[in-house]
């Protein structure tokens, strides 16, 4: 007994400076954090923060001119499109069982979408389509059976919809046209389409070049060095490095396209442009990181399987979709998490690329953490800081949540 | 078959990938050898001259002796060097119009058919030339450089000046095409005026007179065209052989548009004088420009018929020992006040390095010692307030020739002698009142007038040094010279100073140079890797590389051994709460570290850590990601290992550091790369917590050099590559390790 209470002292003990550490710099900070985004704490009150209640969140989601229409009718507008699209998915697949009730909800969704300008009409006809939908989905195990291609169809109608018709005002649209109007939401959209650029880009190079070294060739080890060395070297050398490669006038790059008959591009200089430019350097300098992680995971794979596909006489695109792609998909998945929160925090190479400023003009590079930055260490408001450090962290949650529950449904775990 | 092209296939996938991730690497490393002028350039270039062993350079003759000096608008240094190279030589310059140069064998090719003048153009000769030259030319400027020139060097120095240089050189060949231009449209508007007179001539006149004018405009149109055709050229000044065709171009339009075919009558009227005066006079006026110049060059080739025995310059780069012997047989020469001297003997003995900036600082920090008595608030600040009025009052003394002001007892008499020798401008005034003005503070005036005189002298003294260092540093080495060279100098790097031996510069103007550098293997080595050294100079990376090295190798110790610990504590030992707190642990890797930025800058900051090894070592000595990898590998160990050790009386410590660490060698080195690598490149936090060099790292040294040298791309990649070498070649040596560290992270 009294030796177990001295290995527990002990095992304490062992911990104490580990547990220092992280107290003072890891959890006392994120409630502190916390506490602060609720306090105005600038230049002005650097001693006595003042508390302001949810002024620092509402301070960053302050327009400049308030956008056409407000949040809550744009929301509204999206459910009404959400609820429509998901009706025409469910009766189609409902085709051959209630005809009738089927047909119904079909003739009334594609109406809908004939009268999304007369917005009355609209959502009454929404409702009714609630209604029906319940009626159809009674008694039904349509969800449970074909759940998650009932998903997907539906989002690629909503997507499409979305995009191709400019009456209705989703979401999306408040979003777009708010970007000009806030600074945050103007960051948000950048770490976005940054995110949407680099990270699935980079997981595909990275996986064509797994599966290229995991082929049997020779001096697989200079090959795999030769694409890790970018992810170690400092990320304002090579920034700098690629400040140089894109310059508009002398650089490497614009030459290279050059043999492909392609003008000049002004990398660093163009507002549409600065994105882009960001995402290839980062591609750049994690696809090896991520080669090396898949062609693990591809290593990891029992040969005894591709021995049996081999005897069934399967070619080799039937053996990477039916072997390699779901028992990679962990490690896919995993990697995916990794590179979406890393992706979030982009920094280092706007500051470098762009020489302390977020982009060329128009903060086309201001993302989340620069912002974050922006307000902390130039413009020294604090409560600001912490308020949209928050809210960072509250959409990588959120993201990797998301992830995560999804991957529950789809992600086939081996072990 | 179907498989060797598959696998070739694979092969040049691979092998193109891995060129295309190289290829910034190998970009970076070709720009850092470049030389300047070589890093703009379209198409980019992978090679570079530095590699060559000999350069040719393009030069240009700068006509530093040329032109009067407003002494008053000089600072101290460049009075008295300017009052030093008049006194002693004749100096010919060329400009290098390239890259700097920064050692080698310089060669400077004379033309064959070079010809120059030794000594002074007898007046007698040069009298009657002015004569002559009185009738040729109708040029104003001319004729009163010739009026006011004391001797043909000066008249010809001014005259080259007029022709080829400045913004308004009379053969420039936009001004000239211009001054064309601007005349003959004027003298066609005024032919319309004159078509008009028509009228005041007889009428039997009147055919041949308008026949004239329309001729008239016709021929000045024609050369008109004809001479826009001279202002694109890819010289800017014209050459012989287009300033003939001007001239030929221009002499056939007076031909035509002279009023010879017309009666003598006629000739006389007003309407012909006017014509005459009005139009063919400014077109004559525009041709004897050229006239003038073809007359005086001619002259002055003609006088220059000595031919050198060689046709080459050659000299090379003295070595620092040299250079200092140099300076120190000079410095022997000067006589500085025994207080001075002392100073300087004091800081030579140490290096010679940058000494008139060292002996300046040496100095000043002696004045303070012995003015301590003066009432002043803080003597620093006075001291350096006083020192402007003085070195510009110093400077109109010396111009006025007197160099010593312990001579006047009072402000009134200085300025007396000042107004006395009219250097009393403006400066000089504002100067004086801003002295007496602090002279009141002083309180005690002759103390205070001690004070003046020992400034005045340290000014002269560092001035005068500077000027010794300077010329020692750029002296060279002669190897080969014509007769007529006494000395050469390098200025900067990119000015080759020619002493001259008797001859005036003014008849070495005139040529074309070509120069060459050779440069021995040694040399070639050391220019590839000038940028280097240059870039290494130009921000202390001396403290970065050592700050980075020092911080990172002491978070990585720290971390193992804390996280060693605990994962000890997490996979061995047993203890209420274990799997709470490792969850706990694990949760903050969720935690994206922006959101701790602000408070733990404040928590930095309150405990007074910023700019300190502490606010860079201690915040990142957890990592938990290492506990994590660390505690997986010890679950892995047997347990009948832990038993026996421990009922051998082995303590927990001793079994985690003697045989646990040990066995984990692998793992333990792998959380210790990546952390060192980690901390290596950390920029964020190391930006937001260090203000001075003294404590930054390289990544954020080498952010603020890119926004110090801006696009000065060589020098940055050179510093890039630097920076990030020993991170490569420490990655290239345990690879093994990385690999293994993460892809193990993929499969946990």
């Amino acid at each position: 007994m009294k030796r177990k209470a001295r290995e527990a002292l002990l095992a304490y003990l062992f911990l104490v400076p580990s547990f220092l550490i992280l107290g003072i710099f890891v959890f006392w900070p994120v409630g502190f954090s916390f506490v602060l985004s609720f306090f105005r704490w600038d230049f002005k009150n650097m001693k006595n923060p003042v508390f302001a209640g949810i002024e620092n969140y509402a301070e960053i989601f302050r327009f400049q001119s308030p956008p056409s229409h407000s949040f809550i009718y744009s929301l509204i507008e999206t459910l009404i499109v959400i609820c429509v699209c998901f009706s025409i998915v469910l009766s189609i697949y409902n085709v051959k069982r209630r005809r009738y009730l089927s047909t119904a909800v079909f003739l009334a969704s594609i109406f809908c979408i004939w009268v999304a300008n007369k917005h009355l009409i609209f959502s009454l006809l929404a409702v009714v389509l609630i209604v029906l939908d319940y009626l159809l989905l009674k008694n039904n195990k349509i969800l449970s059976k074909h759940g998650i291609s009932v998903g997907f169809t539906t989002i690629v109608l909503i997507i499409l919809w979305i995009f191709l018709d400019k009456r209705i005002y989703t979401v999306v649209d408040f979003f777009f046209e708010s970007r000009d109007k806030n600074l945050f939401i103007k960051a948000i959209y950048n770490t976005l389409y940054y995110v949407v650029l680099s990270v699935p880009t980079t997981i595909f190079i990275a996986l064509v070049i797994a599966l290229l070294l995991n082929s049997n060739i020779k001096l697989r080890a200079f090959f795999r060095t030769a694409y890790f060395i970018p992810f170690v070297t400092s990320a304002v050398a090579i920034s700098l490095v690629w400040r140089w490669i894109f310059d508009d006038a002398y650089g490497l790059l614009n030459y290279l396209l050059s043999f492909l008959n392609i003008s000049k591009i002004a990398w660093l200089k163009d507002e549409r442009w600065t994105i882009p430019t960001i995402a290839i350097v980062s591609i750049w300098k994690t696809v090896g990181y991520d080669a090396v992680i898949l062609l693990a995971g591809l290593q990891n794979i029992d040969k005894s399987y591709y021995e049996a596909a081999q005897v069934d006489g399967a070619t080799s695109w039937d053996r990477f979709i039916h072997i390699t792609w779901p028992l990679l998909s962990p490690t896919t998945f995993f990697l995916l998490v990794v590179s979406l929160i890393s992706s979030f925090k982009v920094f280092t190479e706007i500051y470098v690329l762009y020489s302390g400023l977020p982009g060329p003009y128009n903060n086309s590079g201001m993302t989340m953490v620069y912002y974050v930055f922006d307000r902390f260490y130039v413009q020294q408001r604090m409560g600001i800081a912490c308020a949209a450090a928050y809210i960072l962290f509250a959409i990588i949650l959120i993201f990797t949540g998301l992830q995560f529950w999804l991957s529950r449904k789809t992600v086939e775990y081996v072990s | 078959m179907r498989k060797f092209i598959l696998s070739t296939f694979i092969y040049l996938l691979v092998a193109c990938g891995a060129i295309l991730m190289l290829l910034p690497f190998a970009w970076m490393v070709s720009t850092s050898f470049k030389a300047r002028s070589e890093v703009e350039k379209w198409p980019p270039q992978w090679g570079s001259k530095n590699f060559s062993g000999s350069w040719y350079v393009k030069v240009k003759v700068s006509r530093s002796s040329a032109g009067g000096v407003d002494w008053r608008g000089l600072t101290l240094r460049e009075a008295l060097t300017l009052k030093d190279s008049q006194k002693t030589a004749d100096v010919l310059s060329l400009q290098i119009d390239d890259d700097p140069i920064y050692r080698g064998t310089i060669t400077i090719n004379l033309p064959e058919e070079f010809r120059y003048f030794q000594g002074k153009l007898d007046q007698e000769n040069f009298n009657k030339f002015i004569e002559q030259l009185n009738n040729i030319t109708q040029n104003k400027q001319v004729l009163d450089l010739a009026r006011s020139s004391q001797d043909a060097e000066e008249f010809f120095s001014n005259f080259f000046v007029l022709y080829h240089h400045g913004q308004s050189a009379l053969l420039d060949r936009r001004n000239y095409v211009a001054e064309i231009e601007k005349i003959m449209s004027n003298s066609l508007s005024q032919l319309e005026i004159f078509e008009r007179y028509a009228n005041r001539i007889p009428e039997n006149e009147r055919e041949n007179y308008l026949l004239l004018v329309s001729n008239a405009k016709k021929s000045i149109n024609n050369a008109l065209s004809n001479a826009s055709v001279f202002k694109k050229g890819t010289i800017a000044l014209l050459q012989r052989s287009e300033i003939e065709n001007l001239q030929e171009i221009i002499k056939n339009c007076i031909k035509q548009i002279l009023p010879d075919s017309l009666s003598e009558e006629l000739k006389n009227t007003p309407v012909m004088q006017l014509y005459v005066n009005r139009i063919v006079q400014p077109i004559q006026n525009l041709v004897n420009v050229l006239d003038t110049y073809d007359f005086v060059n001619q002259f002055f080739k003609s006088v220059q018929t000595q031919k050198t025995d060689t046709h080459e310059i050659v000299f090379k780069f003295l070595s620092k020992t040299e250079r200092d012997k140099i300076m120190l047989d000079q410095l022997a020469q000067m006589n500085f006040p025994e207080r001075i001297h002392h100073v300087i003997d004091n800081e030579l003995s140490r290096s010679t390095n940058s000494l008139p900036e060292r002996v300046d600082k040496a100095l000043d920090e002696q004045l303070y010692r012995y003015f301590e008595a003066l009432q002043v608030d803080n003597l620093r600040t006075y001291v350096q307030q006083l020192k402007q009025p003085i070195s510009t009052l110093s400077n109109a003394l010396i111009y006025a020739g007197v160099s010593d002001l312990s001579q006047f007892q009072s402000f009134d008499s200085l300025a007396e002698k000042l107004r006395e020798s009219g250097v009393m401008g403006q400066a000089a005034q504002i100067s004086l009142e801003k002295l007496e003005s602090l002279s009141q503070t002083a309180g005690d005036t002759e103390l205070f007038w001690q004070l003046l005189v020992q400034i005045s002298e340290n000014i002269q003294a560092v001035s005068e040094l500077r000027r010794i260092y300077n010329q020692s540093q750029s002296s060279m080495k002669i190897v080969q010279v014509p007769d007529f060279v006494k000395n050469i100098r390098l200025n900067r790097n990119q000015n080759i100073e020619i002493e001259l031996n008797n001859v005036h510069p003014v008849y070495l103007e005139d040529e074309n140079y070509s120069v060459h550098v050779d440069y021995s293997p040694r040399e070639v080595f050391a220019n590839i890797f000038q940028n280097y050294v240059m870039a290494w100079k130009s921000a202390p990376f001396g403290i970065y590389y050592i700050n980075t090295a020092f911080v990172s190798i002491v978070t990585t110790i720290l971390e193992i051994i804390f996280a060693a610990m605990a994962a000890y504590a997490f996979a061995i030992m047993r203890f209420p709460g274990k799997n709470l707190i490792f969850a706990l642990f694990l949760g903050t890797m969720m935690i994206p570290g922006e959101v701790l930025l602000v408070p733990n800058f404040i928590t930095i900051s309150k405990l007074g850590w910023i700019d300190t090894y502490y606010a860079l070592i201690i915040p990142w000595i957890v990592s938990v990601f290492a506990i994590f990898l660390m505690r997986q590998h010890f679950l892995t160990l047997p347990s009948e290992l832990k038993d026996a050790a421990l009922i051998d009386g082995c303590s927990h410590f001793r079994y985690l550091w003697t045989i646990v660490a040990p066995l984990s060698k692998p793992t333990i080195i792998t959380s210790a790369l990546l952390k060192f690598v980690g901390s290596w490149n950390a920029f964020l936090w190391v930006l937001i917590v260090t203000n001075k060099d003294k404590f930054r790292t390289l990544p954020v040294g080498l952010q603020t050099f890119s926004t110090d040298v801006g696009t000065v791309y060589n020098q940055l990649m050179a510093a890039a590559t630097f920076s990030i070498l020993p991170i490569v070649i420490l990655f290239l040596f345990t690879q093994k390790y990385f690999i293994r560290g993460v892809a193990h992270t993929g499969l946990k």
